[in-house]
């Protein structure tokens, strides 16, 4: 992983206090280019979190850089960042258009250079044909697009989403994930708050667990579940006959429960050491010459992890 | 760990500087206003008291239409500073009813919209917004109060001659340090109100209040005092004498009627305290215009 503070959003040491009241505290954070999802219940700290990385909030305490630039430069950090905001909030008199070209020219563009690269993102986000028309009258799921087009138009490196994929189709939600993909392969940053956490597995290179202002827990998915040796994992074995695999895997030190399908065609195994757990498997189908239909953690997702993580807490 | 192409491309072309930024928040602000037909309408009846003006300058001047009217000239108000008094009158009234139509919605709809993190997320300053939405407001007001009694007064003085330019320097000033001064007035007050009171209609009473309610306690301090501070706290009261007093030489009988024995203060105390209402309304809105509303 990149190290070179010009390529990560680092977060040093920062508490950020609402008078009395906790945003954030103690937050270190180094998150590479990708696609970064920021999990939490309601006031964890997620909006804070964003809030603080767009400038838009300055830390009590500790120091903030996106891409190598401070967040109290708003004149650099607005070029470099992109922020979707939650709430459907327009210009009255707007169009498609005119509201992603208006805030081009916030940013510095001329008029006409505006106007060309609004229309390349608008049609980049599937929505040409209603960019003429006032947004106040778009869908739910052509506002939550038109807000993206305005995030993306400058082609920022660092992408802000707060709750994204709100209000969309499955169609559309399945077109805009796989932009997210596009952007987030470009190199880009992509970090993106959301309550639906099968989209957030679907969707991130790495997530933030946060609760009560703290993050609990950061990095790939798969990397933060491992760690977890309180709750060991949960993996499901599949075959037409288990009994002898289960034999050889109920005296190994790595299975801590293992319990037999009532239909006899498998079994549920629970390990703290799933690396020691899949070579026992492997060598026993090696020499036993079993058939296996499925080994697969049940486990290791976002949603079992923030139950394990914050639903316990 | 993935391996990343670069494959954004950030805009690398010219920018335009920073301070012409805040010109797209008064262009979206112009949009805005331009849906309102009671705004579309008041703006039409501006421009009735000056065409009224510009046609009794073409009278005053054209002989043979005097002629076909039958209208001797003694009979026709004469040009001086209680006519351009005249014009002004009403224009200002007419500014005062179009802050009330436009002010409040200014920067309620961004607060309750919570779009200012939107703006703020931008490379746009605190200051750079609030003179977008200020100019907005401001380009419209000189549209019905300076801007078309200054056309009739060119239009006199392209007709009057040098003369009549130089010896009405006066009436020139009051048009429009009289005007710029109630224009910003208005301004910094309903953009301030309108950061303040959500509600429409009640920032509506407020403007309304501010501008008119202290006139009656200013003249009351009068009463009672006999002195002329309580102007002070009538920002009104204090727009008026600003208009007479700058073009007190050029007043006739009329117009020096229409003053009548109100109280007055001269006109640097009196620019001084419109200066100082308009300051603590800025101060007011700077003080609420943030990029986020954090409720504790």
């Amino acid at each position: 992983m990149s190290t070179d503070p010009r390529e990560l959003i680092l977060f040093q040491e920062v508490s950020k206090f609402y008078g009395e009241v906790l945003g954030i505290n103690r937050v270190s954070l180094s998150i590479p280019p990708g696609i970064t999802s920021l999990v939490g219940p309601n006031g964890s700290g997620k909006s804070t979190l964003m809030n603080l990385m767009t400038g838009l909030l300055h830390p009590t305490v500790g120091r903030i850089s996106v891409r190598g630039t401070a967040t109290d430069d708003p004149e650099r950090l607005h070029r470099l960042v992109g922020y979707c905001a939650q709430p459907d909030t327009f210009p009255p008199a707007a169009t498609g258009l005119s509201f992603v070209a208006g805030f081009l020219e916030i940013c510095g563009l001329g008029r006409r250079a505006a106007q060309l690269r609004a229309e390349e993102t608008i049609d980049q986000l599937g929505l040409s044909d209603a960019a003429g028309r006032k947004v106040a009258a778009y869908s739910k799921g052509m506002r939550q697009r038109i807000k993206l087009a305005r995030a993306i138009a400058h082609d920022p490196p660092v992408l802000v989403l707060d709750e994204p994929l709100n209000g969309l189709d499955p169609m559309a939600r399945a077109e805009v994930i796989a932009l997210f993909r596009r952007w987030g392969a470009g190199g880009r940053h992509l970090i993106v708050s959301s309550h639906i956490l099968h989209e957030v597995d679907l969707l991130s290179d790495q997530v933030i667990l946060m609760n009560q202002g703290y993050v609990v827990a950061e990095g790939d998915i798969q990397g933060v579940r491992g760690e977890m040796t309180r709750h060991p994992l949960q993996i499901v074995v599949r075959c037409a006959d288990p009994r002898p695999l289960a034999a050889r895997l109920i005296g190994a030190d790595s299975v801590t429960d293992l319990q037999l399908h009532a239909d006899g065609g498998g079994f549920f195994a629970r390990t703290r050491d799933p690396e020691g757990f899949y070579r026992l498997v492997q060598d026993a189908v090696l020499q036993e010459g079993l058939i296996l239909e499925t080994v697969m953690p049940v486990d290791d997702d976002v949603g079992a992890v923030y139950q394990y993580l914050i639903g316990e807490a | 760990m993935a391996v990343y192409e670069r494959r954004y491309e950030p805009y690398q072309g010219p920018r335009r500087p920073v301070g012409g930024r805040a010109w797209v928040i008064s262009r979206f602000a112009w949009d805005d206003f331009a849906r309102s037909r009671l705004f579309l309408a008041s703006l039409v009846a501006g421009a009735f008291v000056p065409t009224l003006g510009l046609l009794v300058v073409y009278l005053h001047h054209n002989a043979q239409a005097l002629d076909v009217l039958n209208l001797p000239i003694s009979e026709l108000i004469r040009i001086d500073g209680s006519f351009f008094y005249l014009l002004l009158w009403p224009q200002h009234w007419l500014a005062l009813w179009m802050a009330l139509v436009v002010g409040p919605g200014l920067i309620t709809r961004d607060l309750t919209g919570v779009a200012l993190p939107l703006y703020f997320s931008r490379p746009l300053s605190r200051r750079s917004y609030l003179f977008g939405k200020a100019a907005a407001l401001m380009a419209l007001l000189s549209a019905v109060t300076w801007l078309p009694v200054l056309l009739v007064w060119l239009f006199q003085a392209s007709l009057g001659g040098r003369s009549w330019a130089g010896d009405s320097l006066d009436i020139l000033t009051s048009i429009m340090v009289s005007s710029l001064a109630w224009i910003l007035l208005l301004t910094s007050l309903s953009l301030a109100i309108s950061a303040w009171v959500r509600w429409t209609p009640v920032a509506r009473l407020f403007i309304l209040g501010l501008v008119s309610v202290p006139s009656a306690f200013a003249m009351a301090v009068y009463g009672i005092t006999d002195r002329p501070w309580g102007l002070v706290f009538a920002p009104m009261l204090l727009v008026r004498d600003l208009r007479f007093s700058l073009m007190e030489d050029s007043l006739s009988q009329i117009g020096t009627a229409m003053r009548g024995g109100f109280p007055s203060l001269s006109a640097p105390w009196t620019l001084a305290a419109l200066g100082l209402w308009t300051a603590l309304g800025f101060l007011a809105l700077m003080s609420r215009v943030k990029a986020l509303d954090v409720v504790r």
